[in-house]
């Protein structure tokens, strides 16, 4: 099981992404300080780092010098969103800079393409007779491939991501198409519909009335 | 163009005029005087071979018509006498006929048709092939029956020699003289000007945003004035940029602090709601994130109220009317009373009478600050004093707790908005960071001022010395 460390002093914000990564199926460590997230990464082995920049005593900023040479991926999550600050994060060793307030699915999907991008993740995801290989990008069905357009694959692995999680139909949008939502539904809901005859996920995608999809798995 | 060197030139210019017409003004006249002298030598000696020549042929019975035959005894005459043959003359008629001579040159026909029968005259010639300067002089010797003419001539080519010279000479001296004195000078106003090079140093690297840097000020003439003057300049000019700095850099980390303030919330209700809605969540769940969400929304108003006032605070004109202190501070107590209590702690008022000219509602906020610090720092059974004392320049009031107290250095930083000494349970008694804040500006309308003695476990004490508003005195 991937391992993510969350320093985060604001006790409502660490709950929040506690909650949301262990929905996930990740397991989350929560801590307050810079000085205790640095004894943590002596002690056990984390894949991750969830790191606030404004830390009481060291900060955000001066733990991830410290990080940096022990190779753990790190990405920052805080207010500042000058762009400065950004690419001292980032040029600092970081991964990923996700600036406050951010929707749950966006942080899962930054977390999980650091943690691809380390090769930390399942690079197969098996449901029923599925099969999702994120490093290939292939996907098969009873063993035979499926051929998938761009958006349809990226639909597929949000829907991954999000396991019973109901997916509002802008949030889909947002995140497959990069776009501001501007109200036309009908482009996701086309997507939707080749996608569950391609995998015959007519069941497993269900439709949420008035909010958009859930992908339904048995835990 | 330096300074310097335009001192330097001017002056070169100045002295090379002065020196050069001056000696050459001299020479010209002492060769003038010179000249005179000759001349006058000349036509003395002339007139002098004049008369000797009229007395010779007056004694010997000369006349024009028998020049011709006494000619020859004449001519011995001359030759004899050693007055004469020391001098080379000549003797024509007025029609230029020699008589007697012992120049080379032939008779001057010029000067002869410039003078008459009875004066005399001279002129000067360059004998041009030779270069010599030659004074011709000529006069008449008068016979019974009349005329003849005396010439001399007189070599002046010395006097023409010695002006040349000196003025090759003075030539030399001149440029010497300038050359070194220009050179002195150069050196000399390039001293004199060090000052105005360091001051122009200053003054560029002040341009260039060096605001720390200093004129140096030597001597206390004109210049070293200039200096101190600039530097004083440069002192008003880096403090008013450093306290705009300040301000930049205040209402930088003011922005900072406050985008903060207002996201950590709002990152808590969004992401909550968010799950809210697209989640099956369990009970227990729900009411987790259904607390949070009411929790940070409450911190969100809480915010919002204590900007809002610190805004008002910040740009009313205070109300100056007199306020009865003792009454305040007592209102005050009255209002702290059970929340005090609740938390088991005792309160004590001590205010002495006084009045004081002021906004009644802002006062009563700021002491309402002070007694919630105090209860939130002290741990149950703890005690709370409130004093109120009158003192020369208006009221003083001081909050005096038992609580966890303050680090010495957090003291200086406690009024800045949104700092937390602690900031978890700051959050946790859903406190800002801006009530402190408030009081500063509530105390300085006042024209008061906050001060803070505290001691790390032992307790905190707020002393606020107010004056009162401006027209209230």
């Amino acid at each position: 099981m991937v391992k993510i460390l969350i320093v985060e002093d604001e006790r409502p914000i660490a709950d929040l992404l506690d909650m949301s990564l262990t929905a996930a199926g990740y397991s989350c460590d929560c801590l307050d300080n810079g000085a205790a997230a640095a004894d943590a990464v002596e002690a056990k082995r984390y894949d991750l780092i969830l790191l606030d920049v404004m830390l009481p005593g060291i900060d955000g900023f001066e733990l991830m010098e410290y990080l940096a040479p022990l190779g753990i991926p790190v990405i920052f999550i805080t207010a500042r969103s000058a762009v400065k600050d950004k690419i001292k994060g980032l040029r600092l060793g970081a991964d990923d800079y996700i600036v406050k307030p951010f929707e749950i699915a966006e942080l899962l999907a930054r977390v999980e393409t650091v943690l691809r991008r380390y090769h930390k993740t399942e690079s197969r995801i098996v449901v029923d007779d599925v099969v999702v290989d994120t490093q290939s990008r292939v996907v098969t069905r009873s063993g035979k491939i499926v051929q998938l357009t761009a958006k349809e694959y990226n639909l597929l692995v949000l829907f991954l991501q999000n396991k019973n999680i109901a997916l509002f139909r802008e949030t889909i949008y947002e995140r497959v198409w990069e776009n501001e939502y501007m109200g036309d539904s009908r482009t996701v809901d086309l997507h939707v519909q080749r996608l569950r005859k391609k995998l015959g996920w007519q069941e497993r995608i269900a439709a949420v009335y008035k909010v958009g999809y859930r992908l339904e798995v048995e835990e | 163009m330096r300074f310097s060197w335009k001192v330097t030139i001017s002056t070169l210019c100045i002295l090379l005029l002065s020196t050069g017409l001056g000696s050459y003004l001299l020479i010209s006249l002492s060769f003038q005087s010179a000249l005179e002298r000759e001349i006058a030598m000349a036509q003395e000696e002339m007139q002098l071979l004049r008369v000797s020549y009229e007395a010779v042929c007056s004694a010997r019975g000369v006349t024009l018509e028998n020049m011709k035959e006494r000619s020859r005894s004449l001519t011995r005459t001359l030759e004899e006498a050693a007055y004469f043959s020391d001098h080379q003359f000549r003797v024509t008629t007025a029609d230029g006929e020699r008589i007697y001579s012992t120049l080379s040159s032939s008779s001057d026909r010029e000067l002869l048709s410039k003078i008459g029968p009875r004066s005399s005259g001279y002129v000067l010639r360059r004998n041009e092939p030779a270069g010599r300067y030659l004074l011709h002089c000529a006069g008449p010797v008068v016979l019974p029956d009349g005329v003849l003419y005396m010439e001399t001539v007189r070599d002046v080519s010395r006097l023409f020699h010695d002006r040349e010279t000196h003025y090759q000479v003075y030539r030399w001296i001149v440029l010497l003289v300038v050359g070194v004195s220009s050179a002195v000078m150069f050196v000399l106003s390039y001293w004199l000007t060090a000052p105005i090079r360091s001051l122009r140093r200053a003054a560029n690297q002040l341009a260039q945003g060096d605001y720390s840097t200093r004129a140096q000020v030597m001597g206390g003439d004109e210049i070293g004035e200039l200096a101190g003057n600039f530097n004083h300049m440069a002192d008003a000019i880096e403090k008013n940029v450093q306290e705009l700095e300040d301000a930049a850099r205040r209402q930088e980390d003011f922005t900072a602090s406050f985008v903060h303030e207002l996201k950590t919330p709002l990152t808590s209700i969004i992401g909550y709601a968010d799950m809210l809605r697209s989640r099956d969540l369990g009970e227990d769940m729900r009411f987790k994130a259904a607390s949070y969400i009411f929790s940070e929304g409450k911190r969100l108003e809480n915010l919002s109220l204590s900007l809002m006032s610190l805004q008002v605070v910040g740009r009313s004109e205070t109300e100056a009317r007199p306020v009865n202190m003792r009454k305040l501070c007592a209102e005050a107590a009255r209002i702290s009373h059970p929340a005090m209590k609740a938390k088991g702690l005792r309160l004590s008022v001590q205010a002495e009478e006084g009045t004081l000219q002021g906004d009644g509602a802002l006062l009563q906020t700021l002491l309402q600050n002070l007694l919630d610090n105090a209860r939130k720092a002290t741990a149950a059974g703890g005690q709370v004093a409130l004093t109120g004392r009158k003192t020369e320049e208006g009221y003083q009031v001081t909050v005096a707790d038992q609580g966890r107290g303050i680090p010495a250095g957090e003291l200086d930083k406690i009024t800045e908005p949104f700092y937390m000494v602690d900031k978890s349970r700051s959050r946790a008694e859903g406190g800002a960071g801006l009530g402190l804040a408030l009081c500063k500006r509530i105390a300085e309308l006042h024209r008061g001022r906050l001060r803070f003695e505290s001691k790390e476990g032992q307790g905190t004490m707020v002393t606020v010395s107010l004056g009162g508003t401006a027209d209230g005195q």
